[in-house]
């Protein structure tokens, strides 16, 4: 099968989970013997930093200011160079040729597409090959955890051939909220070991990957606080700001590390792993990797971690973020008000942890087993592979569009589509006068 | 002003990725009329250090930028760490040395300039608990052992901030993911001042600043409100204290003014006005044109109209000069008065580098020669003249405290000039080291005063010969017989070597007739002439036998000529030039100028900008005005893709949000996540919103009217009603 994927985020480096576990996926697709093709953006608008950064391990193929083609792996990177995720424009052009040009035979969308631009371009262009990989709650266009609400881009998921998410919780949403249909399948592989155990009562950092708000730097703060006798790693990615890293570097416990690409060089020096997440994780990568190598996780209770944690303990209570304001910050992140935490219930899980060695032993052996035992039963990427082989193609998807109600039907919007944009202007503008000098008389 | 070379290798390294300065850099060289190569190379040590390193071998600018966040990052098992200790301060030390040495070793062993920046850190460095240095003394410590060096030029963090200033330089972001630790304006600022450096350092410095004086160094009119009625505001005062600094710097200072001299004496005698009588070098206050004026100052100075800067606030005036005198950077002061400090800090023809102690005495200089012009005419004859000055010449080997003055008269003496060898101190320092070549120092004084340093000989044995390489007398020393002391002190040199000829070679350009005629003059035995140069062969016995006396006659005549060739400016200075450097001082002057500037330019480039489309329709124009507002830039069309023009997410926040408050629309967010976001298509987005606010009825009434028009009528009136 020749296998597209396009994503508005970096393939390679890849930031966040989401992005590594789409790499990982292509990459596993690609051992089984399938071409597959990657439209990404460029890290940090530099492509020739990108290339730089692979010496030794990728193959560049060409390089332009536009953009960067490489070979990771087996997989075809086609890295585009762009400013900001709204300026979404030439990648979503960039798709458009790809699309023509490799003619891949299942197109796979992930949720880092903010705007669903390369979602609608698929859609448009072959929706029964179109696959939506859903990993980010926050990038659906729908429901209560999502940053951005827009019926017409659910409506495009409809005509998708097929959904996949990684877990229970986000099918869960999608039905209840949207009443669309999906497959929980293992998109976020682990690769194939060995996982040593790193799991060490002794010593090692108490650690977060991606300290920021979102991600509950403010518990990873107070528990700073609370154990000055402890030491704790923090490792900002993606979500990190500048204030949060003076918050962190304010505190003689913390010790601030560069991300890594091979977790094994954090996991090594991590007694703990902290992921206290205050937004609706899909099923967070860093769980399931840490218990991997036998590390205990202190989780927060939202979206899918509590699936992610395999019913080993401490899935801890947390006040989630509750919506998103209409803005966005520098990164084009969406901004939202952080509530205040109870801290009590994570002091008291990480001084039981750290005090009584049994205790920390035995979370530490069933947190691995369970990691172990899903990787090895439930996590291949066969089943995805089949998936995509079975997959109808051709005969347009309807699957989904007798489930919900038809939208509701927009009068004006009848009225004014087929008109030309001039004569929509000159509607617009005489509405509006009319409207004005209205109100001047009122 | 005269470039030394338009052709230009440009080697970087930098402890980050720096890549971004590129596209400012390239504006500015390429507005400069400069060609230039530039390479970027990683490891700045080795770059120093490597005998075969890209900047070892480079002839031309070498870059150097440092960052000290990148000299806290530790090897610590997870990778690198960022952090700041008492352990790492001995680190600190170390690399302060380190570099300083690096940095001397490649300067003394390469004839490329070095432009060294010390960039400024990131706020991390201030948040550290265990802040065990002061990132401020770290940077002075650097930056004074990097002043102590020759043939460097250091630029401080404030020097850059303080010319530009960026208040939110720092981009944790893309430090942090691709270790790009500034915002795009911050490097486009970098480049700027790169570049401000690459012209001093590639250009013949100017060295005289004709100043107007009503409205110009003093608010008011002299003669229409009297000595009392004139004010000194307190932009003026910054002006007056521009040019006391210049000219401590080196530069001359006159007056050239339409009034009476007297009321312009008493004027500066004002105890408010910071520049005094006496700090004048030279002055024309009459009511003569200006351009003829300027004239007799450069016949007066002995110096060609192309090193004179004339500033004034009278655009006919300025007109006048520039239309008469081309080749005189012509200023005219901005209209309004507060924007005369940006601007005046921002002509780039005033900045200066590698001043030395004969530039910081120049006015005292040029006073002591208008007493030697006065003896002159009060002598009967130019022999009388010549042994009444009771001239003494010395001539002594080149030693290092001289180096830095050596070099600089290579760079700036053109009239006498036998080959215009251009050199820097390094490339001296190199030669004098070098086996069989000798140089030498001219330093004369007479009964008005010390001329200082004046001449400059460079020879090498070759053979039987002793071969001239260069032979240069600045202009303020000529017409005393000093070159013919020179000539004969090589012609010495031969004889106590035991060499039978001293060969000079002469290489014509047109501004060195007088070092021509002088060769001319003396006669030759053996003159080979080819298309480059000319040689001249005399032997070691008639050398040392030249002696002034014996050519004073043919000297005295040749005086005249000599005088015109120096105001000779055939090939002075580039207008195209002259008016880039007012046009920078004038809209080119802040960081944000600058970064929309270059913006529009590297998108031009690249061809990314859509073709102009300008506004169709009120919606278009209304929204076109915010983003104008928005993201200050000029010129953008309708079709223009807000990333393209120098757009970020923030701003296009901003954008939405004074739309919605503009037009009363409720526009969702998602409008900003669609792909290409253009004045055009948020114009649609609002037209949309608008009309789903409105009722069926009204819309159906609406429409109605519309029906039946042609799409060309309908343009039409879109046009009229949204006049």
């Amino acid at each position: 099968m020749k296998l597209l994927l396009a994503q508005n985020a970096s393939y390679y480096p890849a930031l966040g989970g989401a992005n590594k576990s789409n790499r990982t996926l292509m990459e596993a697709l690609s051992r089984l013997g399938h071409e597959c093709r990657v439209v990404s953006t460029a890290l940090v608008n530099s492509a020739s930093e990108q290339d730089q950064r692979g010496v030794g391990e990728i193959e560049v193929i060409s390089s332009s200011p536009e953009v960067s083609v490489f070979n990771l792996k087996g997989v075809a990177i086609h890295a585009v160079k762009v400013r900001a995720a709204m300026d979404s424009a030439r990648l979503k052009d960039y798709l458009i040729r790809q699309m023509k040009e490799f003619a891949p035979d299942r197109i796979l969308i992930s949720t880092e597409d903010v705007g669903h631009v390369l979602l609608e371009a698929a859609v448009k262009s072959a929706p029964s090959r179109v696959v939506y990989l859903a990993r980010t709650t926050l990038y659906l266009p729908f429901g209560p955890d999502c940053f951005l609400e827009a019926p017409d881009k659910t409506e495009l998921l409809r005509k998708a051939a097929a959904i996949v998410v990684v877990g229970d919780y986000l099918k869960d949403y999608m039905w209840q909220w949207a009443k669309l249909k999906a497959e929980v399948l293992p998109i976020s592989l682990f690769g194939d070991g060995p996982f040593p155990d790193f799991g060490n009562f002794d010593k090692g950092y108490v650690a977060m990957v991606n300290p920021c708000a979102y991600k509950g730097i403010s518990i990873f703060l107070e528990l700073a606080r609370s154990f000055p006798e402890l030491s704790f790693a923090a490792i900002p990615t993606w979500g990190t700001t500048s204030e949060d890293m003076k918050a962190l570097m304010e505190l003689k416990n913390v010790r601030i590390f560069d991300p890594v690409d091979d977790m094994n060089k954090l996991f090594c020096q991590t007694r703990v792993m902290l992921v206290p997440s205050l937004w609706a994780e899909a099923k967070s990568r860093t769980i399931v990797e840490a218990m991997l190598r036998g590390i205990p996780v202190l989780a927060s209770d939202v979206g899918g971690n509590p699936e992610a944690k395999l019913g080993v303990e401490y899935v801890l209570p947390v006040n989630p973020i509750n919506g998103y304001k209409q803005a966005v910050d520098e990164r084009s992140l969406p901004v939202s008000d952080i509530p205040e935490q109870h801290i009590q219930p994570w002091q008291e899980a990480l001084r039981r942890l750290l005090s009584v060695r049994e205790h920390y032993e035995d979370v530490s052996r069933r947190s691995r087993e369970a990691a172990l035992d899903y990787v090895e039963n439930r996590g291949g990427s066969r089943r995805v592979e089949a998936f995509l082989l079975n997959l109808q193609v051709e005969a347009e998807n309807t699957q989904q569009s007798d489930l919900v109600p038809a939208v509701k039907e927009n009068t004006v919007a009848q009225m004014t589509d087929k008109l030309t944009p001039a004569q929509k202007a000159l509607l617009a503008l005489r509405l509006n006068k009319k409207n004005q000098s209205r109100g001047n008389d009122q | 002003m005269n470039m030394i070379s338009r052709d230009l290798n440009l080697v970087f390294s930098a402890t980050f990725t720096a890549e971004p300065v590129r596209r400012s850099l390239v504006f500015w060289l390429e507005k400069l009329g400069i060609n230039a190569a530039i390479q970027y190379e990683n490891q700045v040590f080795k770059q120093l250090l490597d005998p075969y390193s890209a900047m070892r071998q480079n002839s031309g600018i070498n870059v150097i930028l440092i960052r000290f966040d990148d000299w806290f990052r530790v090897e610590d098992g997870l990778e690198t760490e960022i952090r700041k200790d008492a352990l790492l301060q001995s680190k600190v030390d170390r690399n302060i040395v380190d570099l300083l040495n690096a940095v001397k070793t490649s300067v003394e062993t390469t004839s490329a300039i070095h432009i060294v920046c010390i960039c400024p850190p990131s706020p991390l460095m201030e948040w550290s608990t265990e802040t065990a240095c002061d990132y401020k003394e770290i940077e002075n410590r650097l930056y004074q052992g990097l002043q102590g060096l020759n043939g460097i030029l250091p630029v401080a963090s404030s020097d850059i901030l303080d010319l530009y200033p960026v208040a939110d330089y720092y981009d944790f972001h893309s430090d942090k993911m691709g270790h790009i630790p500034y915002k795009q304006i911050f490097f486009d600022a970098l480049g700027t001042v790169i570049a401000r450096k690459i012209y001093s350092a590639t250009s013949l410095p100017y060295k005289v600043i004709v100043l107007d004086c009503d409205q110009t160094l003093w608010k008011g009119i002299c003669g229409e409100d009297g000595v009392e009625g004139i004010a000194v505001d307190p932009y003026r005062k910054q002006l007056q204290a521009f040019m006391l600094e210049q000219q401590r710097l080196g530069m001359l200072l006159c007056l050239c003014s339409k009034n009476n001299e007297s009321d312009i004496i008493e004027a500066l005698n004002r105890p408010d006005m910071l520049i005094k009588p006496e700090l004048i070098a030279a002055s024309r206050i009459n009511w003569e044109r200006k351009s003829d004026n300027l004239e007799a100052l450069a016949r007066e100075l002995n110096l060609g109209l192309d090193s004179f800067i004339f500033i004034d606030d009278n655009p006919v005036e300025c007109m006048e000069v520039k239309t008469r005198c081309p080749q005189v950077l012509t200023l005219c002061l901005p209209e309004n008065d507060e924007d005369i400090p940006l601007y005046l800090s921002n002509i780039w023809a005033f900045d200066r580098i590698n001043t030395t102690a004969a530039d910081q005495s120049r006015t005292e200089l040029v006073k002591q020669n208008t007493e030697r012009n006065k003896f002159q005419q009060e002598m009967l004859s130019y022999e009388a003249f010549i042994s009444g000055l009771e001239l003494n010449v010395s001539i002594s080997p080149l030693g290092e405290t001289e180096l830095a003055r050596a070099a600089q008269l290579t760079q700036r003496v053109n009239q006498f000039n036998f080959t215009t060898i251009r050199r820097s101190e390094a490339e001296l320092r190199r030669i004098c080291s070098e086996e069989n070549v000798s140089c030498f120092t001219v330093a004369a004084s007479d009964r008005f005063g010390d001329y200082g340093i004046v001449g400059l000989v460079v020879c090498r044995e070759q053979g039987s010969k002793l071969s001239v390489d260069s032979f240069l007398l600045s202009c303020r020393a000529l017409g005393k017989g000093i070159e013919y002391t020179m000539l004969a002190r090589l012609g010495e040199i031969a004889a106590d070597k035991g060499l039978g000829e001293v060969e000079v070679i002469f290489v014509p350009t047109s501004k060195n007739q007088p070092a021509g005629q002088f060769l001319s003059l003396i006669g030759a035995q053996n003159v080979t002439a080819s298309a480059e140069n000319k040689v001249y062969a005399f032997t070691a016995a008639f050398a040392r036998t030249v002696d002034f006396t014996s050519y004073l006659e043919q000297a005295d005549h040749l005086r005249e000529e000599v005088h015109a060739a120096v105001q000779q400016t055939a090939s002075g200075s580039d207008p195209v030039i002259l008016d880039v450097l007012d046009d920078i001082g004038r809209h080119l002057n802040t960081s944000r100028s600058i970064h929309a500037k270059v913006e529009a330019a590297s998108q031009g480039k690249t061809g990314e900008r859509a073709e102009y489309v300008a506004p169709r329709n009120e919606f278009e124009k209304r929204i076109l005005k915010i983003w104008e507002d928005v993201l200050v830039i000029e010129q953008i069309g309708v079709m223009d893709n807000l990333f393209e023009v120098g757009g970020e997410s923030i701003k296009a926040i901003q954008i939405l949000s004074r739309i919605r408050e503009e037009f009363e629309v409720d526009l969702p967010m998602t409008v900003l996540f669609e792909g290409s976001l253009t004045v055009a298509g948020l114009a649609q987005s609002v037209e949309t919103s608008l009309l789903s606010s409105f009722d069926e009825d009204l819309i159906a009434e609406q429409l109605a009217a519309l029906e039946n028009l042609t799409e060309e009528e309908i343009e039409l009136l879109l046009r009229e009603e949204s006049e």
